[in-house]
């Protein structure tokens, strides 16, 4: 096989962009808009997924590698851009009352707190190339967000879905 | 690198076998210690024994041994032979799911062992087998252990905590007059290895 240019060209006529893509949350939790929220995601990430390593030590030889258990990092971050309608913090604070009440302590069957996500990537024409479909997810974590009379941003919330496994969708 | 042809590896110099660790890595299908199973048949107070295995983290029944050794003095020498043999117990951990089910199996099957009056029943009343699956990696059993005679020694144990952050786990100690392994593979294995020694007269 040549390694000039035109394979490449050949072989990947249009490169998938790490800017085509979107979510799509069916169900907010809590009672949140779901349209808000996939609109205003900003960033996010394609999930990965890995083995864990068992090696096998076998005489004076580097031994023998096995595959161990499906692991993967059970966290998927996406970062949203806050409107000052609110509707990203109260989506995400709605969802997590839900798992747990901050003031009484009483939560939610764990069945009823999850949702199913969906990472959709695309291609230039917006058909979906791709759908990844993130299982039993809920907000594990939002960052601190930091607000000063110094600053000249915007407000983005780090939200840090926590998420069984994924498949393709 | 080597493109278009299979790197070999070299097998091991005093191994008079030819036994390389290329034919080793190709054969060797090894047991991993998570692919196994729980299935205790049988029902207790109104709660299946299937459904209850399902909830089952961990087993430990190691511990199948001659306890007790004859010895025989000859001389300036000692001598052994096998005694008795004997398993302490096994040790289950369960997850507790909120429906109890766990508890309520194991509660059931301690009062048919001794009444609320402190009465004993027969050992036909509470002694079951249970049984514990290995399975390959394409989920196919490769060895089977029957656990005779089991019965619960203790209530299950657990531990509540407000300053731990977990899932409530039920500890369970049985116990067991033996262990009993079966294995399909194994018998086609040791059939084999009977044909070939019965042909150039192994023992």
């Amino acid at each position: 096989m040549s390694m000039s240019a035109d394979n490449l060209k050949h072989d990947i006529s249009n490169p998938a962009r790490t800017y085509w893509w979107d979510i799509v949350i069916p169900k907010v939790i809590g009672g949140g808009n779901r349209d808000h929220m996939e609109v205003r995601a900003q960033s996010a990430v394609i999930p990965g997924r890995s083995f864990g390593e068992i090696l096998v030590p076998y005489k004076g030889t580097g031994g023998v590698k096995v595959p161990g258990k499906l692991t993967f990092s059970h966290a998927w971050p996406v970062v949203f851009i806050e409107g000052t309608d609110q509707e990203i913090f109260n989506a995400i604070y709605g969802w997590k009352q839900t798992i747990q009440n901050a003031r009484t302590g009483i939560g939610s069957l764990d069945s009823l707190i999850k949702a199913d996500l969906y990472l959709r990537l695309l291609a230039s024409d917006e058909t979906v190339a791709k759908k990844i479909k993130l299982v039993g997810c809920y907000p594990q974590a939002v960052d601190d967000v930091p607000v000063a009379y110094d600053d000249e941003a915007v407000i983005f919330y780090n939200v840090n879905w926590s998420y069984d496994y994924w498949e393709e969708g | 690198m080597i493109i278009g042809k299979k790197a070999k590896m070299a097998t091991f110099g005093f191994d008079l076998a030819s036994l390389g660790s290329t034919l080793i890595t190709k054969t060797w299908h090894l047991q991993r210690s998570y692919n196994w199973g729980l299935l205790m048949p049988m029902d207790f107070g109104g709660t299946l024994g299937y459904l209850v295995s399902q909830f089952c983290q961990d087993i430990s029944f190691d511990d199948y041994r001659v306890s007790e050794l004859s010895k025989r003095k000859h001389g300036a020498f000692e001598r052994f032979y096998a005694g008795m043999q004997s398993i302490e117990s096994v040790t289950l951990q369960f997850l507790v799911p909120v429906d109890n089910s766990v508890m309520d199996f194991f509660y059931a099957w301690y009062e048919r062992v001794i009444d609320k009056d402190g009465y004993y029943y027969p050992k036909s009343n509470y002694k079951k087998s249970i049984f514990v699956m290995f399975y390959d990696q394409t989920k196919i059993e490769s060895v089977r252990f029957e656990l005779k005679g089991c019965f619960p020694k203790s209530h299950p144990k657990v531990h509540p905590s407000f300053t731990e952050e977990g899932v409530m786990i039920a500890e369970i100690i049985l116990s067991i007059d033996s262990v009993e392994p079966s294995s399909l593979i194994g018998d086609i294995r040791a059939g084999i290895t009977n044909a070939i020694g019965s042909i150039v007269g192994g023992s």
